[in-house]
Parts: C-alpha cells; structure tokens; sequence
C-alpha cells in the first residue's frame, strides 16, 4: 500500500482496516443470520396460523350462519308464496259461487215461464244477465284452474271444465231468446241440479287447497 | 281469403236461432253471411269478438252446425274452410264451442226450410 494516511504508519491502517472489514464481515453475517431466523420465525408462525383449528372453526361457523339465514328468507318467500296463492284460491271460490247462485236464480226464472210479448224488455234483460253470468263462470273457472297449479286430469279441474260446458249448453240453448220459448220444468231442474253439483266441487277445492 | 266480423258485419247482438225470432238470428248469419262466402269456395276468417258481448248455444249452433245440418258443407270441410279468431281470451271459449258443435253435427240431416217463409 502506497498511500499513507499522515501520521499514521502503513502496516498499522493496513491492519486496523482489516479488523474492521473482519468486524463489517461479521455484523453482516450476524445480521443477514438474525434476519434469516427472523424470517424463518415468521414463515413458522403464518403456517401455524392458517392450519390452527381456531380459524378453520370460525370459518365454518360463519359459513353455516349464512347457509341458515339463506334457508330462512327462502323458506319465509316460498311460504307466503303460498298462502297469497291460498288467499286468491279462496276469493275466486268465494266470486264463482255467487255468480253460479246468480245464474242459478236468473235461469230457473227464464225457463219456468213462457216468452210473452209484454214481458219481452224483462226477457230481453234476463237474456243478456245470463250471457254475462256465462261468460263470467268461464273466465272464473279458468281463473281458479291456473291457481290450482295441478293437472288437467285431476277429477275437480275436469268437473270444473265440464260444468263450464254443459252449463253454456243447457241455459243457452234449445229455444233461448226465442219468441217461441216455452217454459222448461226439466231443463230448470237440471240448472239446478248443475249448479248444486258444482257447488259442492267448489267447496271441496276451497277446503283442500 | 275473406274476413268478416260478427259485430261489425253482422249484427252487435247475434241473438236467437231463427228468423223469426228477431234480428241477428243464428239462421241469418248462416244464411245471408255464411253461406254467400263459403259458396265461392274461399276460406273465411271470423272474427267473433269485435263488437260482440257474447252468444247463447242457440245462436251458434244454427249459425254454424247449421251449415253441416243442412248438407251445404260437410264437418270436415267447413272446418278447413273457417278460422275463428279473436283478441279477448273470454272469446276462446266460444271458439271451442263453435268447433264442438260443428264436429257433432250431422251432415244434412235436416232439410232447410225458411222460418220466415
């Protein structure tokens, strides 16, 4: 070494530096060597974290509480579900017998009295409120089927569907609206009897729904 | 393809079976309506719901069973030949009674004789 610091001899910095690489030396490995611990240490503790038991445990419970509270409010949606399809069930039950026990009293009427020509504005009356009630009992009955929500095989949606039918039929048909209409005692029982029949169906459907 | 409508064509209130049982009788439809078309051999679209509140069974089966009842058309035939159409689903109903009655008619079981005459 060339270059003497002043005052102080070559071979003393020479070896005064080397010393004090050899310390730097050893306080960086002592580091690097803590920092590794450290490190390692810290890798030791997170693993230990991530497998404990405890975490897992919280995990699942929160899980589960979700799945609960989701059960629930499904539960909750599908329930009213039913019971407002219940509700309108009972409604439409409760409109299509007044409008059968309408039809009823109008028909026996019509069809237990002759057309006489100076009645002809309370026929003419009569005729249209059957049409109408006719009319309505379809619309009714068509109603209640969709709420039922079962198949068309079931024996109360096929009474249903046939009463609908048969009742167009037997109170609008044969001499209906005609100038020639005679009175009908058969056919106003008849009237009767469908609408009594149907009655009963109506009823049971509202009991069972 | 001819189009016609029950209410605006015919009459607001189809009512009754006969002639002589009033205006818009079933036998007028069939006769004056009906028939004229079917004779030309075109296919007839009906629109039963424009103008219409409702029919009784008399009104439609003299109107169209009526035509298979006496002999101008046979059930088959007269049903490829209509098309009954409508916009308030109330009218299906009739739709369905109309088809009912033109299937269970017999072909010209009856000779046609005028009420009027």
């Amino acid at each position: 070494m060339s270059n003497d610091i002043e005052g102080v001899p070559n071979n003393t910095l020479h070896n005064d530096s080397a010393s004090i690489g050899s310390n730097v030396s050893d306080s960086i490995i002592s580091a690097s060597s803590g920092i590794s611990d450290s490190i390692i240490g810290l890798e030791n503790t997170l693993e230990s974290l991530l497998s404990s038991s405890t975490l897992t445990s919280l995990l699942q419970m929160s899980l589960v509480a979700m799945i609960g509270a989701l059960s629930a409010y499904i539960f909750n949606a599908l329930h009213w579900k039913v019971v407002e399809r219940k509700k309108i069930i009972s409604s439409v039950a409760v409109e299509l017998r007044a409008i059968i026990n309408d039809l009823e009293s109008i028909s026996m009427d019509y069809w237990t009295k002759d057309y006489i020509e100076k009645n002809r504005q309370d026929i003419h009356i009569a005729e249209i409120a059957i049409k109408s009630k006719v009319r309505l009992i379809s619309r009714y009955i068509k109603l209640i089927i969709s709420e039922l929500n079962v198949k068309k095989t079931d024996q109360n949606v096929q009474k249903l569907d046939e009463f609908s039918l048969n009742i167009f039929d037997l109170v609008t048909g044969d001499e209906f609206e005609s100038r020639d209409r005679k009175s009908s005692k058969p056919k106003a029982q008849k009237i009767l009897n469908e609408c009594s029949d149907i009655r009963v169906t109506i009823l049971s459907i509202d009991l069972c729904k | 393809m001819k189009r016609i409508s029950v209410g605006k064509d015919f009459s607001p209130d189809p009512a009754g079976r006969y002639r002589t049982d009033g205006e818009g009788s079933g036998e007028a439809f069939r006769e004056d309506c009906l028939r004229p078309i079917l004779d030309t051999g075109e296919k007839i679209e009906i629109v039963i719901d424009d103008g219409v509140e409702g029919y009784g069974s008399s009104f439609l089966v003299e109107g169209f069973a009526g035509l298979v009842k006496y002999g101008y058309i046979t059930n088959e035939e007269l049903l490829s030949r209509i098309e009954i159409l409508y916009t308030d689903d109330d009218f299906e109903f009739y739709k369905i009674k109309i088809i009912e009655y033109i299937k269970q008619a017999k072909y010209s079981s009856q000779k046609y004789i005028g009420s009027s005459e």
